[in-house]
């Protein structure tokens, strides 16, 4: 029976949520970038490094390696307020996410000491290696390998869906550095790839919505130093396990079509003062619906980080309200599109994208069907 | 304050098991005279009986388990009908004497008026709540029309006199509305929770093409489907018993209600067609749960209702949606 109880927020949350909210309205007042959709995709280094200085990013990162020490929860409060002022958080997303707390848990000590200081200055990029074209729901089909040599390993292979592999400064790979035997998930290694080395290409890979944020990854010859292999070899695949983990565990997966739930209530307050009578009853409880919605998977979501916060990662739950998550993101392009009937510019312009854009939410960081099965599986139905 | 008292709960809990079947369902009768005695004679019907919101976490927990055995016994009705007595200093209800149960008023108190109350024909005594006032209402010789909700539970057209008024006090409509649909949703939580217990037992060992049924992958993506809704609904049920106890905010309870009513749909779809054929019988326990889910999705406001007034008040509210949420989430 899956339970989400959400403890009291302590005072030094909501102190943290007003100064995110200071820090953004003052973003928004200079005008240096415009609330999107699917905002933490959007890259924007000037504006990631101002996180960063503003002490917003690496927030559970040991204060030993440059971060801020504070719980899950406090982070939880970071992630929710930017999200949900479609803040271009893109190109420190992943780091900040996932790859930071997978260094700080599973690097040797000279890897968290030269890469989790550059993540909590909001400086560094980092991409997820893994998957494959031969591998996406199923990640130990791949075939990228990794063989042992003097000091090192020699990385050769390739993966896909890359974000932001074009300019970022590292990503985890995962490899194959033995056979599996009996056992397809062993033999798996997880590397920290510096994204610059010599044998690393990109190619870009234009999506749906017509973007070049993903990208073909190359390694030809990549060596990498045994420093930077996370955990022991063979560990991989629980190391990535406990990687999708992080990467499910967060709010954007329910606020990534957050953008056009605002400015549908902007454009419906317009109504409400361009025309004297009542709002409609459809206008009040599509609206309504909206901020029913949003509260209890922010619930939801809010939960979760209480758990990892008291040293839990519930991986279940986070894969069930991952799914709830992204039904509902799909959900906001069309009942935007039905209640506006073409009314509002600037919501059009937003509704748009997000059309385009909504097929994945329910295929990236795990298919529906992958999270369900999973789901099924702690049901454990047969 | 935020979780509810496990004794509490514990009690709750053997006391309904005390009372239901191996498959954890009471008997289907009109009132479950066993259930009831045990309940008045224990302290959870007094919950709510201070009069203030401390005890809603815990009365939740009864009220799900209501939901969850399918038990036939005015137990949310009597949680609300203590509160309001204990509100307008009358004592609490003589549940030793008989049933006591509350109605709302929807228009004003032109008389008289038609109000349906649960067991409002079983019924000593009715509060009926309208236009901020609270009125306690003998039913004797009142002619009341019974009937029953889809579920079958025992409903009855009241006509509101102003004449069988035994006595009245202020009390604010709005918020009994909203803690009876936070008892409400907990109910349902306890229904969905159940019906969800009943499709997964289903597939384990229902036998078909040779393997339990559970063994197919689409059975399996509509129970992880199911399980995902059960979890939002009780979330929502949850949230609402926590955050109204603390702050007696009415779109907390609206939130709750219009979120677990939205999930009602996924929920009795999946659960149905999961146990296929025999779910569909009178003879199968899966109805209980189901119709219960379809009738309480109707009653102490349905999810238009509440999606109206949240959508109303986001509107005249100046700032974000997220603003909105948060401060209604968090208080401030």
């Amino acid at each position: 029976m899956f339970r989400f109880p959400v403890p009291e927020l302590p005072a030094s949350a909501h102190e943290l949520r007003q100064r995110v909210r200071h820090f953004l309205a003052e973003e928004l007042e200079a005008g240096r970038w415009s609330p999107t959709t699917n905002s933490w995709m959007q890259y924007d280094a000037a504006f990631s490094k101002r996180c960063g200085d503003a002490g917003l990013v690496g927030l559970t990162l040991p204060r030993a390696y440059g971060g801020h020490e504070r719980s899950a929860v406090d982070r939880h409060v970071v992630l929710e307020e930017m999200l949900a002022a479609g803040a271009p958080v893109g190109m420190h997303w992943i780091a900040d996410r996932q790859s930071g707390p997978q260094i700080a848990r599973h690097g040797s000590e000279g890897l968290r000491h030269r890469v989790l200081p550059r993540i909590a200055a909001g400086t560094c990029c980092f991409s997820i290696g893994m998957s494959e074209p031969g591998a996406g729901s199923d990640l130990a089909a791949v075939r990228t390998r990794a063989e042992a040599v003097e000091g090192g390993w020699r990385l050769n292979g390739g993966k896909l869906w890359t974000s932001h592999a074009h300019r970022a400064d590292f990503a985890i790979v995962l490899a194959r550095t033995s056979s599996a035997g009996d056992d397809r998930h062993a033999g798996l290694t997880q590397f920290v790839v510096d994204m610059r080395a010599e044998g690393v290409a990109t190619r870009p890979m234009i999506d749906l919505t017509g973007s070049a944020d993903f990208n073909e990854v190359l390694f030809d010859d990549v060596f990498v130093p045994d420093g930077d292999v996370l955990g022991q070899p063979g560990d991989g695949w629980r190391l990535v396990v406990s990687e999708l983990a992080w990467e499910r565990s967060g709010p954007e997966r329910f606020l990534s079509s957050h953008a056009v739930v605002e400015e549908l209530l902007r454009e419906a307050r317009r109504w409400s003062s361009a025309d004297s009578s009542a709002p409609e009853a459809a206008t009040l409880r599509t609206l309504g619906a909206q901020v029913a919605q949003v509260m209890v998977l922010r619930q939801m979501s809010g939960a979760l980080a209480a758990q990892i916060a008291a040293g839990r990662m519930p991986e279940v739950e986070a894969a069930l309200v991952k799914d709830l998550g992204a039904t509902y993101e799909r959900s906001v392009a069309d009942t935007a599109r039905r209640l506006s009937a073409g009314r509002g510019a600037a919501l059009q312009a937003l509704i748009g994208p997000l059309l385009l854009a909504a097929p994945s939410f329910s295929l990236r960081g795990g298919t529906r069907e992958i999270l369900r099965g999973i789901v099924a599986k702690r049901l454990e139905v047969a | 304050m935020n979780a509810p008292d496990r004794m509490v709960v514990d009690l709750a809990e053997r006391l309904f098991a005390d009372h239901t079947d191996a498959l954890g369902c009471v008997p289907d009768e009109p009132l479950n005279r066993g259930l009831w005695t045990a309940l008045v004679a224990s302290d959870l019907l007094t919950l709510m009986a201070p009069g203030d919101l401390h005890g809603l976490p815990e009365a939740c927990e009864v009220a799900r388990e209501v939901g969850r055995t399918a038990a036939r016994a005015p137990v949310i009705e009597s949680l609300v009908a203590a509160w309001a007595y204990a509100q307008c200093g009358w004592g609490r209800p003589a549940w030793e004497q008989g049933l006591a149960t509350y109605a709302f008023a929807a228009v004003g108190l032109a008389s008289p008026t038609l109000v349906s109350a649960a067991y409002g024909a079983e019924a000593r005594e009715v509060v009926v709540f309208a236009d901020d006032m609270a009125f306690q209402f003998e039913t004797a010789g009142a002619a009341p029309l019974p009937g029953a909700n889809l579920a079958g539970e025992p409903r009855a057209v009241l006509a509101f006199d102003a004449s069988r008024v035994r006595r009245s006090a202020p009390l604010p409509s709005a918020q009994a509305r909203a803690l009876a649909a936070v008892l409400r949703t907990a109910a349902m939580a306890g229904a969905a929770q159940r019906a969800l217990a009943i499709a997964l037992e289903h597939a384990r060992t229902r036998v078909q093409f040779g393997r339990p049924i559970g063994m197919f992958q689409a059975v399996q993506q509509m129970l992880a489907q199911l399980a995902g809704q059960v979890a939002l609904l009780s979330a929502a049920a949850d949230s609402a018993a926590t955050g109204f106890a603390m702050r007696g905010d009415p779109l907390l309870a609206a939130a709750a209600k219009a979120a677990a009513g939205e999930a009602v749909v996924p929920v009795t779809e999946a659960a149905h067609q999961v146990v296929a054929a025999i779910g569909y019988t009178r003879e199968h326990d899966l109805h209980r749960y189901t119709r219960r889910l379809w009738s309480w999705r109707d009653e102490d406001g349905t999810e238009m209702e509440w999606q109206e007034l949240l959508g109303r008040r986001l509107l005249a509210s100046d700032g974000t949606l997220w603003q909105f949420v948060t401060a209604v989430m968090t208080g401030k």
